[in-house]
């Protein structure tokens, strides 16, 4: 059963809750601690328990706020969640050549902190296009796309073996990689999305996978739940998987109608998200294509983009090779290149990633 | 026991000690007590490490740490004299994160013991309704049933709209 929307916020508010400092008063904290020591020591003496759980006690009770607590070798990296912090980019053949990030950098007068990939499933991490992003200075945003693949058999374990191999490349490149799996499933048009695979399995899967990715302790990866920008049949907090299993939401969307804006576009959704999660928001797939004039439009999405407090944009600079002129890449268009530059400078204030 | 099983348990107890405190956080609201929570029910679980189902021994630690919930609870309900109830929150306040947190701290507060305990585990630990029936040892209609109640009363009290209310100010 997927939960409802006063479920998914509850399960928000109890992770939010939880991950608050504890403001006990030193003095009452310490006598607690005491008794602790004390029960403790008894049970030591009493039953012969080892010094192990003496050790670990001692560690824990030191480990005050409980937030300082290491696990065993695991990779640390994560991403800031600084409000326009970033501007990423997808690029045909992105993983194969550096060359037309390096051209989209120059038309939008930046260096993008996010390099976006498409991938199958199961595919090993994509090691060599990570590295190349790194050494450019941005974090890899690997979307990975399940088609064809039965979601139920991910959640059922049937792909453990290949998700440990994925987590181990992952944490051993031990820089921040942002992970998207199952992007749009809201939409229908995916085989692991709406009316062809339900809520609770997409859910099931997605929290296999993170779960796996924890105990190997690849705990660089930022879990980017990325919805489309549209109505399914599926009230969106059903395909939630719940706040500690995401780090940042994603939101994709495309100006497709002369008569777009940011709230028709990405508006709308960031609202029903924002009903039942506060994790950051990243516009993580934004076009506008060309017939719906891209110049406005362009400084509308850097606006709104600022406007809903969100963590930045990736842009979708991709020529699209269906019947009509479907080209957003703003390389091909002077004007569109002034609009994103402004909108760069403007809006955006990009955040270191390694 | 081994040095295997030890360093094993004490892997254990780093990667997973941080996560269980929250959750014994969540059942009493008390930085203090959920840490004595922890520790007790570590230091029942360390003996009977080896007989543990290795997969899952979050799932024994977290049912020691709910069962001596329960029995403090018993302890304190037959000793202690409830003080005055919490102080009531004005609706229309302009809540910060630290007001937010202080309203759904008081309206877990007021949840009976065993619909807190429900409430906790399905929504924070994301156990199944069966998971947590087996847990508390209750049956899995009274499991929804209790979440059904608490989640009615989360809501009489405020506590999710608040939150809402939040968000859509644009607190981010």
């Amino acid at each position: 059963m997927p939960l409802s929307c006063d479920e998914a916020v509850l399960s928000d508010l109890l992770e939010d809750l939880s991950a608050s400092q504890p403001p006990a008063p030193p003095d009452r904290y310490r006598a607690v601690r005491r008794r602790a020591f004390r029960r403790l020591w008894h049970q030591v003496a009493t039953a012969g328990v080892a010094l192990a759980v003496l050790a670990a006690g001692l560690t824990l009770m030191s480990s005050r706020p409980p937030a300082a607590l290491a696990r065993p070798a695991a990779a640390y990296a994560s991403l800031p969640t600084t409000k326009g912090g970033y501007l990423g980019v997808y690029e045909a053949g992105g993983p194969r050549s550096y060359q037309p990030v390096a051209e989209f950098a120059t038309a939008a007068g930046e260096q993008p902190n996010l390099i976006g990939d498409f991938t199958n499933y199961p595919e090993p991490f994509p090691r060599a296009f990570a590295e190349s992003a790194h050494d450019h200075g941005a974090a890899p945003l690997v979307q990975i796309d399940p088609a064809g693949v039965s979601l139920s058999a991910i959640a059922a374990g049937a792909y453990d073996a290949q998700l440990r191999a994925y987590a181990n490349s992952v944490r051993t490149f031990r820089h921040p990689v942002v992970i998207g799996f199952g992007h749009d499933m809201n939409g229908f048009w995916y085989s692991w999305g709406d009316t062809h695979v339900s809520p609770a399995t997409f859910v099931a899967a997605w929290r296999r996978i993170v779960t796996v990715f924890r105990a190997q302790g690849a705990v660089n990866v930022t879990w980017l739940w990325t919805v489309a920008d549209i109505s399914g049949t599926e009230p969106l907090s059903a395909w939630w998987p719940g706040s500690r299993y995401v780090t940042w939401v994603g939101v994709d969307g495309s100006y497709d109608l002369p008569s777009d804006t940011f709230s028709s576009v990405f508006g709308t959704t960031i609202d029903q998200v924002r009903q039942f999660t506060r994790k950051p928001v990243l516009l993580s797939q934004a076009a506008v294509w060309p017939q719906v004039g891209q110049t406005v439009k362009i400084l509308d999405l850097f606006h709104g983009m600022a406007t809903y407090d969100t963590l930045g944009l990736v842009w979708f600079d991709i020529a699209q090779h269906s019947p009509g002129v479907q080209d957003p890449r703003i390389e091909d268009n002077q004007a569109a290149v002034y609009a994103f530059r402004l909108g760069v400078r403007d809006e955006l204030s990009l955040v270191p990633v390694r | 026991m081994a040095d295997r099983e030890r360093v094993a348990f004490e892997d254990f107890v780093l990667a997973r000690g941080q996560a269980l405190q929250r959750f014994g956080y969540l059942l009493t609201s008390d930085w203090a007590l959920a840490e004595d929570l922890l520790q007790t029910a570590l230091a029942r679980t360390y003996p009977r490490w080896r007989r543990i189902d290795s997969d899952n021994p979050e799932a024994y630690v977290r049912k020691i740490m709910v069962n001596t919930w329960s029995s403090w609870w018993r302890r304190r309900w037959r000793s202690e004299v409830p003080t005055e109830s919490l102080p009531d929150t004005a609706a229309g306040d302009e809540y910060g994160d630290v007001d937010r947190r202080q309203v759904v701290q008081a309206a877990l507060d007021r949840l009976p013991r065993r619909q807190r305990a429900v409430i906790v585990l399905r929504y924070h630990q994301d156990l199944s309704e069966d998971q947590v029936a087996q847990l508390l040892g209750i049956s899995t209609g009274t499991v929804k049933s209790q979440a059904a109640k608490a989640l009615a009363r989360l809501r009489t009290d405020g506590a999710l709209d608040g939150y809402r209310a939040t968000l859509l100010d644009g607190g981010a």
